[in-house]
């Protein structure tokens, strides 16, 4: 195992703690939605940009781990500069709460999902930066062939992240380049960058869990890899459609959006036709519980955000549902479905090399997985119903928004319902992984100098029992020659009692 | 270089190139109305007050609240300005009443809801069949 991997242990912990977090406050807001006149300690606007800004920065910080632990393993090599992964995971760990406590405190930009103040987003982008300097200069001095799709779709991904982050530094004073600005994160950021970065990682993992063969996935990695760029950049359009710019992104956005089902599509035939399934009963409960998550990421690709984001991006059916909860579920479905459990099942791998799963906590665990699963699909159920009531009532029949919200407070109350079975869910599998990991607790936040003294120390503690061999060896030698003496002596007793 | 890769480096740079010229051919020229200064303060105040939380503009936001790109053209500039200074209760609610605006904020809010009811949306939102409210 690489040095720069055990670094990686921290940002996998991280996202845990931030994923468990995420839940109770989102679960406060359904919560006001329907109770309006109750008094709630966060008030919606800074909880809804806590919700926002945590669900991006939890995944954000899990996956900056997981590059940091699978990318040395696929260039063979550490990574140039151990000590910019440790002020990496300091930087944006300390952002990211001083992000979400500003926003609780009413700290606001908004600008929905970029509300952090800026000098906290050029903190942000500095993060971005220093990861995209040490993957850069890792790749270039590897001695693996540049060509490897996992370090290309990494690399190539990091670096996208912060070109399309420093646009969004400050706001813009006209509402359409505001809004076009925006969407380099929100979307691209999300089906680009980190689409790139999750196929690497996710392919990566899979050829190391379950023995995917790296010669039959590296065709489709790439071919995944070229529709994401095309589809990625191109099917932000459908962004675009209504905010006040030329028709024919109407066009761009419908065409490239649905070739974004195709990524999703091959990422599944690659996944079934490298991966050997039949060996996941003889896995490790850690790589069960990895596959199980993965699976999830896969499954919520193909449905919550391939096919129903191409249903909603059809620009004559966006008409309609756009600006509506269906565009919620659709957000929920597809930036915790698919990035959420790929994020949990990485950072789940990664920790468990560290720790151990008993047989009781792997038993948690699938319950855990069950609860987010039933939850989230309440979820999206609900949200689905509301949004399609929305549509109707305000672009068919002409409904006001006081009789609107009357009407869908029932499928708001599911969604609500959902919303705490999920929370659950986070909630057991956050406390899981904190407590298995609690004993090594101290060597997860060791810095990488502190390593290099582990290893001098762990060498002295070994001096001893060494010496103590050494000396028995030769006490052994010595035994030996004597009991070689007596048996010549034997031998040669033997010979003169025959003659 | 292996052909994959050339050919998945060429995609992302073409996509790039096309994505940032069309970007650029759609808000340039007489494309986009500049903002006024008065709209372009009143849009200051919208973001400071957090609105997008709960509204939508282009449709983008939080869809509790209602969008309001269109929302000049429906109810006016007194209309607006008796709605934000006087806030009446939230749908939903019997008490909590929508978020209180000083004259001066909502003369900053309304001149930008002013100026982005003048932006072409191409008919979005679609006006429902019996409205015929919105100008």
């Amino acid at each position: 195992m690489f040095r720069s991997q055990h670094l990686s242990y921290k940002y996998a912990l991280t996202a845990y703690v931030l994923f468990g977090l995420q839940g109770l406050v989102a679960t406060g807001g359904a919560l006001e939605l329907i109770f309006p006149d109750v008094v709630f300690p966060i008030s919606f606007k800074d909880g809804r940009a806590f919700h926002l800004n945590i669900s991006i920065f939890w995944p954000l910080i899990g996956m900056m781990g997981a590059i940091y632990f699978f990318f040395c393993q696929e260039a063979e090599q550490e990574f140039y500069s151990q000590k910019l992964i440790n002020v990496n995971f300091w930087l944006l760990s300390s952002t990211t709460v001083l992000i979400l406590g500003s926003l609780l405190l009413g700290f606001n930009e908004g600008r929905e999902y970029l509300e952090a103040i800026w000098p906290l987003k050029l903190a942000v982008a500095a993060s971005t930066l220093l990861l995209s300097f040490n993957l850069l200069r890792t790749y270039l001095a590897s001695a693996i062939p540049r060509g490897r799709a996992t370090l290309i779709s990494m690399v190539t991904g990091s670096l996208t992240l912060i070109i399309f982050y420093l646009p969004n530094i400050v706001a813009h004073s006209h509402p359409t380049v505001d809004e076009i600005t925006k969407f380099l994160v929100v979307h691209v950021w999300e089906e680009m960058s980190l689409e790139l970065i999750g196929t690497g990682v996710l392919s990566a993992l899979l050829i190391k869990v379950m023995g995917a063969e790296r010669r039959i996935t590296e065709t489709s990695i790439y071919l995944d890899l070229t529709f994401v760029a095309l589809a990625g950049i191109l099917g932000t359009g459908h962004h675009y459609y209504w905010i006040g710019v030329p028709a024919f992104w109407l066009w761009i956005g419908g065409i490239f959006s649905a070739m974004q089902v195709l990524p999703a599509i091959l990422l599944l035939y690659a996944t079934g036709k490298s991966a050997r399934f039949t060996n996941f009963f003889s896995l490790s409960y850690r790589d069960k519980i990895t596959a199980a998550l993965v699976g999830c990421s896969i499954f919520y690709h193909i449905f919550g955000a391939s096919f129903l984001g191409l249903f909603m991006a059809y620009p004559p059916m966006n008409h309609f549902v756009h600006g509506t909860y269906i565009t919620s579920a659709h957000s929920h479905l597809a930036l915790f479905g698919v990035f959420g459990f790929l994020v949990l099942a990485v950072c789940f791998y990664i920790l468990f090399t560290k720790a151990i799963l008993t047989q009781k906590m792997y038993r948690w665990c699938w319950l855990a997985i069950f609860a987010l699963n039933a939850g989230l699909l309440t979820m999206g159920i609900g949200l689905l119903l509301a949004g399609g009531l929305q549509a109707y009532c305000w672009r068919v029949i002409g409904l006001g928004i006081g009789e609107t919200n009357q009407l869908i407070r029932p499928y708001l109350f599911i969604r609500m319902l959902g919303g705490i079975i999920y929370s659950a869910g986070s909630m057991l599998l956050t406390f899981i992984v904190v407590k298995s990991i609690w004993p090594n607790i101290k060597a997860i936040f060791q810095t990488e100098g502190h390593l290099a003294k582990i290893k001098c120390a762990d060498l002295q503690h070994i001096q001893t029992p060494l010496q103590d061999l050494v000396q028995k060896e030769k006490e052994a030698k010595h035994l030996l020659l004597r009991i070689k003496c007596l048996l010549q002596k034997l031998l040669l007793l033997e010979k003169k009692s025959k003659h | 270089m292996d052909f994959r890769l050339k050919g998945f480096l060429a995609a992302m740079l073409a996509s790039l190139a096309v994505f940032s010229w069309l970007i650029y051919y759609s808000t340039t020229g007489d494309r986009l109305k500049p903002i006024p200064a008065d709209a372009k303060q009143g849009k200051r105040i919208f973001q400071q007050k957090a609105c997008v939380e709960c509204h939508t503009v282009f449709g983008n936001g939080g869809y509790s609240g209602g969008d309001l790109t269109k929302i000049y053209g429906k109810f006016g500039s007194e209309g607006l300005k008796d709605y934000l200074t006087h806030p009446p209760v939230i749908s939903g609610a019997k008490q909590r009443r929508h978020e209180h605006l000083t004259k001066e904020e909502a003369d900053g809010i309304i001149a930008y809801f002013d100026f982005i009811n003048l932006i072409n949306t191409i008919e979005w939102p679609p006006r429902p069949m019996p409205d015929d409210k919105i100008r």
